[in-house]
C-alpha cells in the first residue's frame, strides 16, 4: 500500500482535535524543527498552487519572528489571486475540507493536511487564531481571524473586517509554539531553498528570526503550464479519496459518483461492477461508510490485478480478493461467475497529459542559477505508469563542481522538497545503488548535487507523512534509469575534465622544467640563458595551444 | 710532469668539451629548425644488442630512438641528461676526476619550483652518463668519471708511467716496474686511458688473467711472471672497466696473447666471456673493452678427469648454476662445440670446481703444474 490511509479512518470517529493530537507526528508535526517546516510547507504550497492556477509568477515572502522560547510568528505572503472572503474560512478552518477533488489536477497539495492543519497546530500550542489578509484585487481587502471548531470540524471566524486597499494576494500570519528554528538540513531555510530550485519561476524572500534576508530569485519568467484537468484514475484511488469524495459529491448514487468523478469508467464497466457490489454502489454517496469505501477500493484493486496479469491471472488469488471485496465467504461456482463478469470490464488507461514535470530546460536553468556549478546533466524521462495505471514521470538533474561544496541529494515529489525520511526512500536507494565510479565521479565524496523529481497524480509515498517514496519496482527502476542516463552525460564531461587536467598537469611540470633545462643548455653552449629560455618556451606554448582550445570548448558545453 | 704529457691530457679534454658543446648546440638548432626538442640516441635495450660473429664481440646495433622533452614521459630523463652533461663539463674543465657516486650527488637536488628531485637513484645518473657516452662517442673515463672499482691488480715484465693530473697544477708521474712490486702488485687505477697510463715497455710474451685476487697472489709469489715471461692480471671477480680496458690495450697495442683462468662453473665462464666479447649492458663499449682473441685456459670439468683431482673437490651444483648454464648454452658466443661439450658435461656430472681446489694436490699445483701443462699443450677453449 503506497499510502497510509488508516489514520484517516479514525478521523470520522473522533473529534478533530483528538485526531490531530493523536496523529500529528504522521502529519508532519513531529519535532520542533520539523513542525515549523511543515507549517511553512502548507502555507507556501497553497500560495504556489493558487498562483499557478491562474498563471501568475509567484512572489512569496516568508518571515519568522522569534517571540520567546520555542515561540515564533510565521508570516507567509503571496501575490496570488487572493481567496474570496466566503471561501477563506473553510480553507483555514476546516480539516480535509476538500481533498484534491475540488481541483482534479496534479498539485502539490497532496502532501500534509493543508492550511487548516496549521491553524489547528497554532490553536493547540498557543490558543490563538490564524490571521488572514486577502484580496482578489477588487479594491477590497479582507482581514479575518479564524480558528477550527474542534467538535464540529467547521471554521470558527473570530473576527472579520474589510477595508479598501490596492492589494492582490494573501497574507497569513500565525503564531506557533513548541517549534524551533535553525538552519540545518530539515529547516525552513533548506525547504525554501529547495522549493526555489524545483520551481525556477518562483521568487522567494525569506526573513530569518535574526533579521537576515535571503532572496531566492526566479531564473525563468515562464509560468508553469497548468495541468489538464483530469479525473483521478480508479487504479490509484484510496479509501480516503472515495470517502472524502462521497461527502462532497452531488451525485444520486455512488455508482454515478464514480462514473462522473473517476477516470475511464464507462456505463458498461459500472454495470459489471454493480453485479459485485449492488448495495454499496446504489446508495446515495452521503451514506457511504468507510468500510464500504474500502470495499470499492478493493474492487478496483482486483480489477487492476486482472488488468496487470491478463492471462497469468490466478483464479484462486482472484477468489481470495473477491472475498475481501464482498466481505464474506462465497462458493466457488458463484465466484467464478463473478470473476467472468469482471473480466469484461475495461477501464481506460490514464492520460499522461496530467503530469507537470519541471522540464529539462527549466531544471538546467535553475541548477545553474542557484548552484553555480561547472557542469549540469539533466534527464527528463518519458511518462510511465506504475501499478498498471498510475502515470508518473522522473526527472533527474546532476550538478557538479563550481560553487558546489559537498554532495547533496535533493528529493522532490511534484516539485515539493522531501526533507525527511531520506533513509527509507526509493530515491535514496536508487542513488545509492548506482556505481558512480563508472561515471567518473565518486559522487558521495565530491561536490555534486543530485536532484530527483517525481511527478505523478498519485505519488507512492511510504507513509502518511509523505516524505519518502515507496519501493515500487516500476518507479525505482525508472529512477535508476534516469540516474544512469544522467550519469552517462556526466561521464562524457568528467572524462574531458580528466584529460584536460592531465594535460594541464603535464604542461605545468614542463613549465617548471623549462627554465632549468634552459640553464643547463646555456651552460653547455655558452649562450644567454634568457634567450634559450624564450626559444624553448615558445615551443612549449605552441605544443599546448590545443589545451586552451579544449578548455574553451568545455566552457561552452557547460554554459 | 713535462709539458708534453700535460698537453696530451689537455688535448683529450678539449676534444671532450668540444663534443659536449656541439651536442648541446645541435639540440638548440633542432629546436629552431624542427620546432621540437629532442635528442637521438642508440636504443640500449636487449633488442639492439647484436653478436658480431666475425669480430667476435657483442656490439650495439644501429637502432636509434628519440627522447622528446615535450613528451612528459621523456622530459625528466631529457633534463637529467642535459644536467649530467653540464656537470661533466665542469669536471673536465676543472681537471677533476670523480666517481659515479660523486656525480650522482651533484645532480641529486630538488628542481626549482617543484618538490621533485632531478635524480633520486644513482642508476638514473649512471644511465645519463651511459647515454652521453653513446651519443658523444666518448667513454666515461674520458669524462673524468670512474666507478668505485679499483679491484684490478697487475704484475710482470712491464714498465708503466702513471700520470696523475691535478687541478692545482701539482701533477704527479709515477714510474712502475712490474717486476719490483710488493705482494699487492700494481693496483690498476680506475682510468687507464693512454694519456693517463702510458705503457713504456713490455717484455712479456703473454697475459694471464686470473679470476680471483687470492689465486693471483699464488702466481705472483711464485714469480710465475718471471719464469714464464708473462703479465699476470686479476680483475677480482667480475672485472671492472679499467681492468678490461687494460687487457684490451695490452693485446691490441703489444700483440700479447691473453689467457684466462677461472673457476669451473657458469659464473667463472661468464667472466671469461666478458673479457673476451664484452657485456650486454655495455655493448656499446665492446670496441674499447673486449678482447676477442682471448683464450680460455681453465678450469673445465674435463680437467677434473684429466688431472685426476680427488672427488672431494667437487661442489654440488646449485639451482642457480643450472639455470645459468642453460642461459650460457644459448648465448651465440658460446655456441662453439667445445663449450657446448663442457656445458653438457657440467649438467651431466652435476658438480663444479674452484681454482683453489688445485691446492688439494699440493700447495703450488696451480702455478707450477696445472697452468704450465695447459700452456704447454696449448689446451685452450675458444
Amino acid at each position: 500500500m503506497p499510502e497510509g490511509t488508516d489514520i484517516f479512518k479514525e478521523f470520522k470517529e473522533h473529534s478533530v482535535a483528538e485526531f490531530f493530537k493523536k496523529n500529528k507526528h504522521m502529519l508532519g508535526y513531529s519535532g520542533k524543527v520539523r513542525s515549523l517546516t511543515t507549517a511553512v510547507h502548507e502555507l507556501v504550497t497553497n500560495s504556489l498552487d493558487a498562483c499557478e492556477e491562474v498563471g501568475i509568477l509567484p512572489d512569496i515572502s516568508v518571515s519568522l519572528e522569534r517571540l520567546g522560547d520555542e515561540h515564533y510568528r510565521l508570516t507567509v505572503k503571496d501575490n496570488g489571486p487572493g481567496i474570496p472572503p466566503h471561501i477563506a474560512p473553510r480553507v483555514f478552518g476546516k480539516l480535509l475540507a476538500g481533498t484534491k477533488f475540488h481541483r482534479m489536477i496534479q498539485t502539490r497539495g497532496q502532501q500534509g493536511i493543508g492550511a487548516a492543519g496549521v491553524t489547528l497546530f497554532s490553536q493547540i500550542t498557543t490558543g490563538k487564531p490564524v490571521k488572514i489578509i486577502t484580496s482578489t484585487g477588487d479594491g477590497t481587502v479582507w482581514e479575518m481571524e479564524v480558528m477550527v471548531d474542534v467538535t464540529k470540524n467547521e471554521p470558527d471566524v473570530k473576527s472579520k473586517r474589510h477595508y479598501p486597499g490596492d492589494f492582490r494576494g494573501t497574507e497569513v500570519i500565525v503564531e506557533l509554539k513548541e517549534v524551533e528554528y535553525n538552519r540545518g538540513k530539515y529547516s525552513v531555510y533548506e525547504y525554501l531553498r529547495r522549493t526555489a530550485l524545483a520551481n525556477p519561476h518562483v521568487t522567494i524572500r525569506f526573513t530569518e528570526p535574526d533579521g537576515k534576508i535571503t532572496t531566492f530569485e526566479r531564473s525563468t519568467f515562464e509560468p508553469v503550464k497548468i495541468g489538464i484537468e483530469a479525473k483521478p484514475h480508479p487504479f490509484g484511488i484510496t479509501t480516503d479519496d472515495i470517502f472524502s469524495l462521497s461527502r462532497i459529491a452531488k451525485s444520486k448514487t455512488v455508482a454515478r459518483m464514480i462514473t462522473s468523478h473517476l477516470h475511464g469508467i464507462g456505463s458498461k464497466a459500472i454495470i459489471s461492477m454493480l453485479h459485485i457490489l449492488p448495495r454499496e454502489l446504489n446508495k446515495p454517496p452521503q451514506e457511504l461508510t468507510w468500510e464500504e469505501a474500502e470495499r470499492i477500493v478493493m474492487l478496483f484493486r482486483l480489477l487492476r490485478t486482472m488488468a496487470e496479469k491478463k492471462r497469468d491471472f490466478d483464479e484462486k488469488e482472484g477468489i481470495e480478493m473477491l472475498k475481501k471485496v464482498l466481505g464474506k465467504e462465497i462458493d466457488e461456482e458463484k465466484a467464478k461467475n463473478l470473476l467472468n463478469i469482471l473480466k469484461e470490464v475495461k477501464i481506460r488507461g490514464p492520460s499522461t497529459d496530467v503530469l507537470i514535470p519541471i522540464g529539462k530546460e527549466r531544471i538546467k536553468t535553475s541548477l545553474k542559477a542557484n548552484l553555480k556549478p561547472s557542469f549540469v546533466s539533466v534527464v527528463e524521462r518519458k511518462p510511465k505508469v506504475y501499478y498498471g495505471g498510475i502515470p508518473f514521470q522522473v526527472e533527474v538533474g546532476i550538478a557538479v563542481g563550481g560553487k558546489i561544496e559537498n554532495f547533496e541529494l535533493m528529493r522532490f515529489a511534484n516539485r515539493v522538497p522531501l526533507l525527511f525520511d531520506s533513509g527509507g526512500c526509493a530515491i535514496t536507494e536508487a542513488v545509492k545503488s548506482i556505481d558512480w565510479n563508472r561515471y567518473g565521479v565518486d559522487v558521495f565524496n565530491a561536490p555534486v548535487v543530485i536532484m530527483v523529481n517525481i511527478s505523478s497524480t498519485h505519488i507512492p509515498y511510504t507513509t502518511a507523512g509523505k516524505q519518502a517514496i515507496a519501493d515500487v519496482p516500476e518507479v525505482y527502476n525508472e529512477i535508476r534509469q534516469a540516474l544512469m542516463e544522467a550519469g552517462r552525460k556526466l561521464k562524457e564531461y568528467t572524462s574531458k575534465v580528466h584529460s584536460i587536467n592531465e594535460l594541464m598537469q603535464k604542461k605545468k611540470i614542463l613549465e617548471h622544467y623549462l627554465p632549468f633545462l634552459s640553464k643547463g643548455l646555456a651552460t653547455l653552449t655558452g649562450k644567454d640563458e634568457k634567450v634559450v629560455e624564450s626559444t624553448l618556451k615558445s615551443l612549449l606554448e605552441e605544443r599546448y595551444k590545443r589545451l586552451e582550445e579544449l578548455m574553451k570548448k568545455l566552457e561552452v558545453e557547460s554554459a | 710532469m713535462n709539458e708534453k704529457i700535460i698537453e696530451e691530457i689537455r688535448r683529450k679534454d678539449k676534444e671532450v668539451l668540444k663534443r659536449l658543446k656541439e651536442w648541446a648546440e645541435s639540440i638548440l638548432e633542432k629546436a629552431e629548425k624542427e620546432k621540437d626538442l629532442y635528442i637521438e640516441l642508440p636504443t640500449r635495450t636487449l633488442s639492439n644488442v647484436i653478436w658480431d660473429e666475425e669480430k667476435g664481440v657483442i656490439l650495439m646495433g644501429e637502432k636509434l630512438s628519440r627522447r622528446y622533452f615535450l613528451n612528459i614521459a621523456h622530459a625528466k630523463r631529457f633534463l637529467q641528461t642535459v644536467w649530467v652533461a653540464s656537470r661533466i663539463k665542469e669536471l673536465v674543465e676543472e681537471g677533476i676526476t670523480s666517481s659515479l657516486r660523486d656525480l650522482y650527488y651533484t645532480v641529486k637536488f630538488t628542481i626549482p619550483g617543484t618538490r621533485e628531485n632531478l635524480v633520486d637513484e644513482q642508476r638514473e645518473s649512471d644511465k645519463a652518463i651511459e647515454d652521453l657516452e653513446t651519443m658523444l662517442n666518448v667513454i666515461r673515463e674520458e669524462f673524468h668519471i670512474m666507478s668505485q672499482g679499483g679491484k684490478g691488480h697487475l704484475a710482470g715484465p712491464i714498465e708503466i708511467e702513471e700520470r696523475v693530473p691535478s687541478p692545482d697544477g701539482k701533477h704527479r708521474v709515477t714510474e712502475v716496474d712490474g717486476t719490483m712490486l710488493g705482494m699487492g702488485g700494481w693496483a690498476i687505477p680506475p682510468i687507464v686511458e693512454p694519456e693517463r697510463v702510458h705503457i713504456k715497455k713490455v717484455e712479456a710474451e703473454f697475459v694471464l688473467v686470473i679470476e680471483k685476487f687470492a689465486s693471483w697472489v699464488r702466481f705472483h709469489e711464485d714469480r710465475f711472471w718471471d719464469e714464464y715471461n708473462a703479465i699476470i692480471i686479476t680483475g677480482g671477480g667480475q672485472a671492472d672497466r679499467a681492468t678490461r680496458r687494460l687487457v684490451h690495450r695490452l693485446h691490441y697495442e703489444f700483440k700479447l696473447p691473453v689467457y684466462v683462468l677461472t673457476d669451473a662453473d657458469p659464473a667463472g665462464w661468464y667472466i671469461y666471456s666478458v673479457y673476451k666479447q664484452g657485456s650486454i649492458n655495455l655493448s656499446y663499449l665492446s670496441p674499447q673493452l673486449a678482447t676477442p682473441a682471448a683464450r680460455f685456459l681453465g678450469l673445465t670439468i674435463s680437467d677434473y678427469h684429466e688431472f685426476k683431482f680427488p672427488p672431494t673437490v667437487k661442489i654440488k651444483l646449485k639451482e642457480w648454476d643450472i639455470k645459468r648454464v642453460n642461459e650460457l648454452k644459448n648465448y651465440p658466443w658460446f655456441k662453439k662445440k667445445e663449450w657446448q661439450r663442457e656445458f653438457e658435461l657440467l649438467e651431466k656430472e652435476q658438480f663444479k670446481m674452484e681454482i683453489e681446489a688445485a691446492a688439494s694436490k699440493h700447495w703450488r699445483f696451480i702455478s707450477k703444474d696445472y697452468v704450465p701443462a695447459k700452456l704447454e699443450a696449448k689446451a685452450f677453449l675458444p
